[in-house]
């Protein structure tokens, strides 16, 4: 079958999170899509399989009879060379799990969009992070996406970095649920033959074959499991440096980059930050606007990656802060935020000792509103350094008060 | 099929002399393994019909085909389970007890104890992969159309099992002298 290559769409097309998400990933031409459908990522497997009955996208559409079918078939498809794309969501997530182990560990350079969602029990189908920072332990890159064109690029540079030799590990594209999958906005729309020229063919160093046949996902016992995990451990770090690399080159050939691991914002200077990623970001960056302009040095940063983690960035960008607040919608159950432990564990080793609180909000799809936002900033100007145990804050839990 | 050969163990130093992830070529034998076999699989040349139905059921590749080639030299051999005769392909009478209770049955086997069968088999291919020919996989006036690796054979009994002409009788690795 031969596909009608797209041309470069000369207005922004209107389409939502979802549908950018599969723009990106036909426009990656990958040899194989294996997924489940499960809301709120739903809208990405019907579009691709739309087209793919239509003859737009020559992809083998794999209907899979769960998750753990969908990564599986993924992992075999790579085995043999094949680009592969897959897209999940919540309790999908969780029910790859083992796979998600397998394919990191099998170095099977899958890209897969994951819909932000909760997780049950009570059951939610609405947006939070719990899903993939549950996860955030095995071993896939993990992107944190903002705005839907962010989205179809991301997609697109994700099989430019987990294809890449030195990396060579598959990308989890996260995307919150609702707010960003299901929010529609303008989007640009790259030729296809740009997609191609910026995007070359997948070449697997061990390529499953009759001609050379190869022993895959064998054995390691105690003397040589550890190599292997040493050598993923580096390949996944190297992502950080392939990524920037990456969203470079991405910049120079189509005019938008993201610029890298983290993304500062007016944080030079600035006396009280705010830490968070994914959508949020946006109603974040407008308070601080809204702050600097009554003279209060505030400022955001922004985590584009949670895996590898940015931590030299994150401690540079912090420097002169006094105070930092992490956002993020999702907790450690018994502990604390995992982005909040992530980060104090970075600023441990930083010379700054800034005040620190752990705002957890928008939990199964509670909206963060600006008010919410501003009383972070509020709250964390007053913060001194908290003993332990008192640095997290669910904001606006409901009381009879 | 070819035959893969037992190659020297070269010890990984670094992460580095790892494979990108446990993916290595096929094949790539460092030792033989057949140590925890009790029982052998003993082949007699008389009744195997060259149906190849053992060469398809074992599922540890260890019947080869008789005309198949081993690919570069081999490794160390384990004890050879037969005992070593005079003359090729002449036969040496075995008497052995029948684990399935038929009795007594007389095994006829080469002299090497694996058969040597076609009268040209294909000679080994640098890619390892010898070329078949339809009168490789047949029985041959000298013997039969497999022959066992012992030093892969793990001694299941699927082979003796399945096959429909009796030819393979499982016999215990304690009796190392068959007569």
């Amino acid at each position: 079958m031969s596909v009608e290559a797209t041309a470069r769409q000369p207005q922004p097309l209107f389409m939502s999170g979802n549908e950018a998400v599969a723009w990106g990933a036909r426009l990656a031409r990958p040899h194989v899509i294996a997924a489940y459908p499960i809301t709120p990522q739903t809208v990405v497997i019907e579009r691709l399989a739309e087209w793919v009955a239509e003859g737009k996208l020559d992809t083998e559409f794999l209907h899979v009879e769960s998750e753990h079918s969908a990564l599986s078939a993924c992992m075999g498809a790579s085995a043999l060379g094949a680009r592969t794309f897959t897209a999940t969501s919540s309790q999908g997530l969780l029910y790859m799990a083992e796979c998600l182990q397998y394919a990191s560990g099998g170095r099977f350079p899958i890209v897969m969009m994951n819909a932000n969602r909760a997780l049950a029990l009570p059951w939610n189908i609405y947006g939070d992070q719990q899903d993939s920072l549950a996860v955030l332990s095995s071993g896939w890159i993990q992107i944190y996406i903002e705005d839907a064109q962010e989205a179809l690029d991301m997609t697109i540079q994700g099989f430019a970095i987990a294809e890449h030799a030195e990396v060579l590990t598959p990308v989890m594209l996260n995307l919150d649920g609702f707010v960003l999958t299901h929010t529609y906005e303008p989007v640009d729309v790259p030729a296809q033959a740009d997609v191609d020229a910026f995007l070359p063919p997948f070449r697997t160093p061990s390529k499953m074959s009759l001609e050379a046949p190869t022993s895959m996902g064998f054995t390691a016992g105690p003397a040589h499991y550890t190599e292997f995990k040493v050598q993923q451990h580096r390949a996944i770090l190297r992502a950080e440096r392939v990524a920037s690399e990456v969203d470079q080159e991405f910049g120079r050939r189509f005019g938008r980059s993201y610029g890298g691991a983290v993304v500062p914002y007016r944080c030079e200077g600035a006396d009280v930050v705010l830490v968070t990623l994914g959508s949020v970001a946006g109603i974040v960056r407008e308070t601080v606007d809204k702050l600097r302009a009554r003279g209060v040095a505030a400022g955001m940063l922004k985590l584009r990656l949670m895996r590898p983690f940015p931590e030299r960035e994150i401690v540079q960008a912090l420097s002169t802060a006094r105070f930092v607040g992490v956002l993020e919608k999702d907790v450690s159950f018994g502990y604390r935020g995992a982005v909040f432990s992530e980060v104090s564990s970075a600023l441990a080793g930083s010379a700054a000792r800034p005040a620190l609180l752990n705002f957890v909000a928008g939990l199964g799809g509670r909206d963060i509103s600006r008010n919410d936002v501003e009383q972070m900033f509020v709250e964390l100007q007053s913060a001194t350094v908290r003993p332990l145990g008192e640095q997290v804050r669910f904001v606006g839990v409901n009381s009879n008060g | 099929m070819a035959s893969p050969f037992v190659r020297p163990y070269v010890r990984p130093r670094s992460p580095e002399d790892y494979p990108i992830g446990p993916c290595f070529t096929a094949g790539h034998l460092v030792e033989t393994n057949a140590s925890w076999r009790s029982e052998r699989p003993v082949l007699s040349v008389e009744r195997c019909t060259g149906c190849l139905r053992c060469y398809l059921a074992c599922p540890d590749g260890a019947v080869l085909r008789a005309g198949a080639a081993v690919i570069g030299v081999k490794g160390p051999q384990v004890d050879h389970p037969l005992p070593q005769g005079e003359g090729r392909g002449e036969g040496t009478a075995l008497h052995v007890e029948s684990r399935r209770g038929r009795g007594h049955s007389t095994l006829v086997t080469s002299a090497s104890g694996s058969v040597e069968a076609s009268p040209s088999p294909p000679s080994p291919s640098p890619g390892g992969r010898g070329e078949i020919r339809f009168e490789d996989l047949r029985l041959t006036p000298n013997g039969a159309a497999v022959r066992i690796d012992y030093d892969f054979c793990k001694g299941c009994g699927i082979c003796a099992r399945d096959c429909k002409a009796q030819a393979i009788l499982m016999i215990s690795e304690e009796i190392k002298d068959v007569r």
